[in-house]
């Protein structure tokens, strides 16, 4: 049998054939010199970050996780927790970074993809924490009512930024600071919608398409993909039905366009005045038809009920393990003193917080971002005028009175992500010359809670926030 | 070994690939979880979803190939075509321009083209590159991906890939061992090589027809070319969909995410699924997060030169050797290049 005979060109396409594997053998043996990428990285640069920003870095393929996990760490260092979407990390720091401060996150080279290629070399990336700035509603006097952002150390900067001819109703700012959502009453048909500005490009987005209704006091869930609202439907055209009572919807910005739907399908529970736990895993809000703060977790479904008479639902603290409310006392010579409770909803128990004789009534918590402390709003006839604030340690029941003007009622206050600062609404009740002010107008103040200092923010404004 | 002895070899292989086939779709059909009508849904619907998605360029590209044999004569092509066989491997490489048709349309065009005298180097670097680079494809790729590397990526390796191998034909390729069957060229080869006889009497071509005569003639040829290339077209379509059926697409992704890996697994996706060069963009685009950029060019570039339906339509134009080179170089330079680009190239 004879051979079969090969021809030149056989001869050449298979010499080429045969160059070709032996250069991609060579491609393969001198390794991966480029490894896993870092496809982006935020936050990244001067001023970038801001107090609450998480972490976030996508890689150019999916990588193994918990190799990323045990190599990523900043500096300063802090602690948080890790979530995945796709080939993105995200570091949540359980405690706000210091506004001013520098971070540096690294990522040590090791990391590993599922198929097996890593991070060939430490990639370091930095950014500066912008400082706190406060937003807050203007004029408390006059119409129409718009946001407001001020820095605390430059009260002269306040800018207005948002242009509403009917007036913005109420805001909340987002957990990274990046944008507000806000109420807004329509031209035309006097109902309200909540809209979303991004504060860095001003684009503005409605949310909401509340026909005969109103949706109002936004309120973000932590972990920024939710916002909790109240809705009224006005029921007009409807023959002898009136509008209905509060109820607490939920807009899921994590679609597009972003839709709503009620927090609850039990059409029974009402609700108002939502507020989450830092976890976003819990809600409470007040239900008017049970008397009592309802505590709904979202994870199993369940819903823990706190009956109170106040009307209020209280303040949750940041684990959404425990709940103060404030309690109205009905005094036996006439008269109602409010007393504070702190109810631990894992067990049940309920203690009474406030201490004093009946001349102390204290009506407004709120907890530091560490769940240490509460800021308690507090009125001691026996001691000073008007509405103080004290700061209660949660452990140790310890007291400190923090604010003792007697000329200024101390009605609203927050802390800040760090826990370092209050904004507080106060009122000046008296002038300096201690007798009524009939022109006093509302005012935002910040006070450093270690020193003690405070600095008028802005004068007429109401409904402070802090955009951390 | 003679015709006749080769020929009980060629039948015993050719149904030792039929019962290959068969075990595989048995197992298939057995391990897949659907029963046999699903099976059959699924393969009709991708058949005629490639075909259809075909059938409009073979039909442009055959009436181009009408069109050529109508009006271009042998001297056009002598005139257009450099004598430099590099420079003429060059013009192949760009020729889609001129015949803007994707990987279906291409091959009849290419065919004619031989038949009028084409240097075969240049009609091979045609055949490569013109389902690429052509307006057409270009401005898709550049609608999914935009302006940037994958673009340029998908420009340069094509370029690199047909021109090298249009040189491999030109340095040594000769017609009679590589086109099939002995209709071609009673042509002259002007330009590319001494690759094709020269043509004795340039003084014996017809002369040139009238537009409406050449346009009758046109769409007669189309015609019968159409439903020559067209059986190539819908075995290969066939072919695809059994593929595709049978073979799971998702296995061969989950295969695929190693900088060497992902390159063999796209390519392999790209022979399979057979899509159109004109929207194989906007399927890539779907690869591209999860994918590395190298495997995702592999896929925008080798699908275009080889995949299953072109592969059966190349039979119809060159030998069966010739078109498992025309396989073997696309994949192996698409491979080196793919791997070349993720383990070097931070793209």
């Amino acid at each position: 049998m004879a051979k079969p005979t090969l021809s030149r060109f056989d001869r050449l396409v298979l010499l080429t054939a045969a160059a070709l594997v032996t250069a991609i053998a060579l491609t393969a043996l001198m390794g991966d010199r480029v490894g896993v990428r870092l496809q982006r990285v935020a936050p990244l640069g001067e001023n970038a970050g801001h107090s609450t920003s998480p972490i976030l870095i996508t890689f150019s393929e999916p990588m193994d996780r918990p190799t990323v996990e045990s190599r990523l760490r900043t500096d300063p260092a802090v602690e948080g927790a890790f979530s995945w979407s796709g080939q993105t990390i995200t570091l949540k720091p359980s405690r706000a970074f210091t506004p001013g401060s520098s971070v540096t996150v690294i990522l040590e080279k090791g990391a590993r993809a599922e198929a097996g290629r890593e991070v060939l070399s430490e990639y370091r990336f930095g950014f500066t924490v912008a400082p706190l700035r406060v937003a807050y509603l203007f004029p408390a006097d006059g119409i129409p009512q718009n946001i407001w952002i001020a820095d605390p150390m430059q009260p002269e900067s306040a800018r207005q930024i948002t242009d509403s001819p009917t007036g913005i109703f109420d805001f909340s700012v987002s957990p990274d600071g990046a944008q507000i959502a806000f109420s807004e009453m329509n031209t035309l048909e006097n109902t309200y919608d909540i809209k979303l500005l991004t504060l860095a490009t001003g684009e503005l987005r409605q949310l909401t398409n509340c026909i005969d209704a109103s949706c109002t006091n936004p309120v973000w869930n932590p972990n920024g993909r939710q916002i909790a609202y109240e809705r009224v439907e006005y029921n007009t055209g409807m023959d002898n039905v009136g509008q209905s009572p509060t109820r607490i919807w939920l807009i899921d910005l994590e679609t597009s366009p972003a839709t709503t739907r009620p927090l609850l399908n039990e059409t029974q529970i009402l609700g108002y005045s939502p507020q989450w736990s830092a976890d976003g895993r819990r809600i409470a809000f007040y239900d008017r038809g049970s008397i009592a703060t309802l505590v709904y977790d979202l994870s199993d479904g369940r819903i823990l009920a706190v009956p109170n008479s106040s009307g209020a639902p209280g303040a949750l603290s940041p684990d959404g393990t425990r709940l103060a409310y404030a309690e109205l006392l009905v005094l036996e010579g006439g008269g109602s003193r409010s007393i504070l409770h702190l109810v631990d909803l894992e067990t049940g128990s309920d203690q009474e917080f406030t201490i004093g004789d009946d001349l102390v009534s204290d009506q407004r918590a709120q907890w530091s971002p560490d769940g240490s402390m509460l800021a308690v709003a507090r009125q001691n006839a026996a001691a000073i005028r008007g509405t103080q604030i004290v700061l209660i340690d949660v452990e140790s029941g310890g007291t400190r009175q923090f604010t003792d003007d007697p000329r200024y009622a101390n009605a609203f206050f927050w802390y800040d992500p760090t826990g370092a600062q209050l904004v507080v609404q106060r009122f000046p009740e008296l002038g300096e010359d201690m007798q009524p002010d009939p022109l006093a107008r509302p005012q935002i103040w910040t006070f450093d809670l270690a020193t003690g200092g405070g600095v008028m923010v802005a004068n007429n404004g109401f409904l402070p926030r802090w955009i951390p | 070994m003679n015709h006749e002895s080769r020929a009980p070899l060629r039948r015993l292989m050719l149904t030792l690939a039929g019962i290959g086939a068969g075990i595989v779709a048995l197992t298939a059909l057995l391990t897949s979880g659907s029963d046999l009508g699903t099976l059959l849904s699924i393969f009709s619907t991708r058949f005629l979803g490639i075909f259809i998605e075909a059938v409009p360029f073979l039909l442009l590209g055959t009436f181009v190939s009408g069109l050529i044999e109508a009006f271009l004569t042998a001297e056009d092509i002598a005139r257009v075509v450099p004598r430099n066989r590099v420079l003429a491997t060059v013009v192949g490489t760009f020729m889609g321009f001129t015949f803007p048709v994707c990987e279906c349309g291409v091959v009849p065009v290419v065919r004619r083209l031989y038949s009028k005298g084409l240097p075969l180097s240049v009609g091979v670097t045609f055949l490569l590159a013109a389902p690429v680079i052509n307006p057409i494809v270009l401005a898709s790729t550049a609608a999914a991906f935009g302006i940037g590397e994958v673009l340029i990526g998908r420009i340069l390796i094509t370029i690199i890939v047909a021109f090298s191998i249009g040189l491999v034909f030109a340095v040594a390729a000769r017609p009679q061992e590589v086109l099939r069957g002995a209709p071609m060229p009673a042509a002259p080869v002007m330009g590319g090589s001494g690759e094709l006889p020269v043509m004795p009497l340039l003084s014996a071509l017809p002369p040139r027809k009238t537009p409406l005569a050449g346009l009758r003639d046109a769409v007669s040829l189309a015609g019968d070319e159409f439903f020559e290339m067209g059986r190539y077209l819908i075995i290969g379509s066939m072919l695809a969909a059994a593929m595709q059926t049978f073979i799971s697409q998702e296995f061969l992704l989950t295969l695929g995410r190693g900088p060497i890996i992902s390159v063999i697994a796209m390519q392999g996706l790209a022979f399979l699924l057979s899509v159109c060069s004109t929207v194989d963009s906007f399927l890539a685009l779907a690869f591209a997060g999860t994918f590395t950029t190298g495997s995702v060019l592999a896929f925008l570039t080798f699908g275009p030169m080889v995949d299953i339906k072109s592969m059966l339509m190349f039979l119809g134009v060159f030998r069966r050797r010739i078109v498992l080179y025309l396989i073997l170089l696309p994949l192996l330079m698409t491979l080196l290049i793919g791997i070349w680009i993720n383990l070097n190239l931070a793209l």
